[in-house]
């Protein structure tokens, strides 16, 4: 049996603050007897337990309040699947909200940032001229276009103009192209307007040669003698459009008169003079001729003035 | 200078036995020490656990050894790690030694039949055991915790010591 004193001096060599004459005798005793240097085994070993559960109770007490994430490769996955749902919504949402004005198209995963790659600088302009041109067509000309003009090119010259002013456009990087509101052309009025048939007048003046030619007709219908063609009809319908670009010129199609250009219409007056159509726009005569592309307006000189006119 | 102050903050926290620094320990270095282990390719599963037992391992060797203020905590936890990383390897190496031997191997040590016998302890006892043995220390701080005076605090451990003993001992024969 240990005493206390034992228990005392035990404990102190197990900690190591024995030291020494007392650590001299203490071991000497070891030596000497069998069951102490047992029972200073026991105790050691008894400190070293006791030093153990403390030592899994405060492991215990970390794991069990700390929160540790383990990630197995499948839910690495998992996430990795649910982060790119989440963005491809994102993108696609975006993508959908953000409608491009200038088509009216939704850009719904165009991934129009490749194409942009992919073009080669050369071929880019020719390829955004001729996207532009359609885009031009397309506009301004929804709700006078008949068969004929649908099918083809239309509006070169004003499209020139438009085409720069989307070059410019093109310039400015991606973001400003999503700020850019492009203006389209405008209809201002449409009016029918007489055309004055300065011919007629001509004839009554000098109405000699056609009473004779009236005469031969009538004697002789079987010389089937040309008949007289009216070239131009008495009215056109006349359109007046306001152009973003500031264009001048016009496009006349059967009885339909596209003007651009005109910004008072009641100045502009037609004629007619030897199948020929003219139009007079203040003091200023041009001459009209019949075009399915637009043509700027070719102003008379004084002297191209036919004097029927003035 | 700020680092090493909070270096000799911590280290006094950990001598004067708060509990607390522990588990902040455990969340500033558990990546690190992960690293450790896992270079030393200790399995997954057992990384919390041996990151959480080095911990506690280093909070008491600073608690049980009269051990500067100075001295720097991450590399004694990093160091530590990496002794106990490769002991685990060469302990597996051994178990897959014996196994491909065949040779018999008691999977418990006196040390782990003691530990388990101290649970069998009142809390109090056991607390009281578990500082003054464990954590060294002194018996007028156990008797501040117990909230008793010094004299019984002195017989309180004397008593809770001699019952371990004695279950120890019949668990021993037992066995």
């Amino acid at each position: 049996m240990i005493s206390a004193q034992d228990h005392i001096l035990i404990e102190r060599f197990v900690e190591g603050t024995l030291t020494g004459m007392e650590l001299k005798e203490f071991q000497e005793r070891m030596t000497r007897d069998e069951a102490f240097k047992s029972e200073v085994e026991f105790y050691y070993l008894l400190f070293s337990g006791i030093r153990l559960s403390r030592e899994r109770e405060l492991t215990n007490y970390i794991t069990s309040n700390v929160h540790v994430r383990h990630y197995t490769p499948r839910s690495v996955v998992a996430i990795v699947i649910v982060m790119l749902i989440i963005i491809g919504s994102g993108v696609g949402v975006w993508n959908y909200l953000e409608k491009d004005s200038a088509t009216g198209n939704k850009k719904f995963f165009n991934f129009e940032f490749l194409n942009k790659l992919k073009s080669k600088p050369g071929t880019t302009t020719i390829e955004k001229q001729k996207s532009t041109r359609k885009n031009t067509i397309k506009e301004s000309h929804v709700d006078e276009e008949d068969s004929l003009v649908q099918v083809r090119l239309q509006g070169q010259a004003r499209n020139d103009s438009a085409t720069a002013l989307f070059s410019q456009r093109n310039k400015g990087d991606s973001s400003e192209d999503e700020n850019i509101v492009i203006k389209k052309d405008e209809m201002i009025s449409s009016i029918e307007l007489p055309v004055v048939n300065k011919t007629q007048e001509q004839k009554k003046d000098g109405g000699k040669e056609s009473l004779s030619k009236e005469a031969v007709e009538k004697l002789n219908p079987g010389a089937q003698l040309p008949e007289q063609e009216n070239q131009h009809p008495s009215t056109l319908q006349v359109e007046f459009w306001q152009s973003p670009v500031n264009y001048k010129g016009f496009k006349l199609v059967k009885n339909k008169l596209v003007l651009f250009g005109i910004d008072r219409p009641d100045a502009v007056k037609l004629y007619s003079l030897n199948d020929q159509l003219y139009m007079q726009y203040g003091q200023t005569f041009s001459k009209l001729n019949p075009t399915y592309d637009y043509q700027s307006f070719l102003a008379l000189k004084e002297s191209e003035i036919p004097p029927q006119l003035k | 200078m700020a680092g090493g102050n909070k270096n000799r903050e911590l280290i006094k926290e950990i001598k004067s036995g708060n509990q607390d620094i522990l588990l902040y320990l455990f969340k500033k270095y558990y990546h690190d020490m992960k690293h450790v282990f896992q270079s030393r390719n200790v399995e997954e599963k057992d990384i919390l656990a041996q990151a959480a037992a080095v911990i506690v391992q280093v909070w008491m060797e600073i608690q049980r050894n009269d051990f500067s203020e100075n001295i720097e905590l991450e590399s004694y936890l990093l160091n530590t790690s990496k002794d106990n990383a490769e002991r685990l390897a060469a302990e597996k190496k051994a178990n897959k030694k014996n196994k491909l031997t065949d040779v018999a191997v008691d999977e418990r040590t006196p040390r782990e039949i003691i530990a388990e016998c101290v649970n069998v302890l009142d809390t109090a006892s056991r607390q009281a055991l578990q500082w003054h043995y464990a954590e060294n220390q002194s018996i007028e701080k156990v008797a501040e915790k117990l909230k008793i005076d010094v004299a019984a605090a002195h017989d309180f451990i004397g008593k809770a010591f001699t019952q371990l003993s004695s279950i120890v001992k019949i668990r021993m024969a037992a066995s």
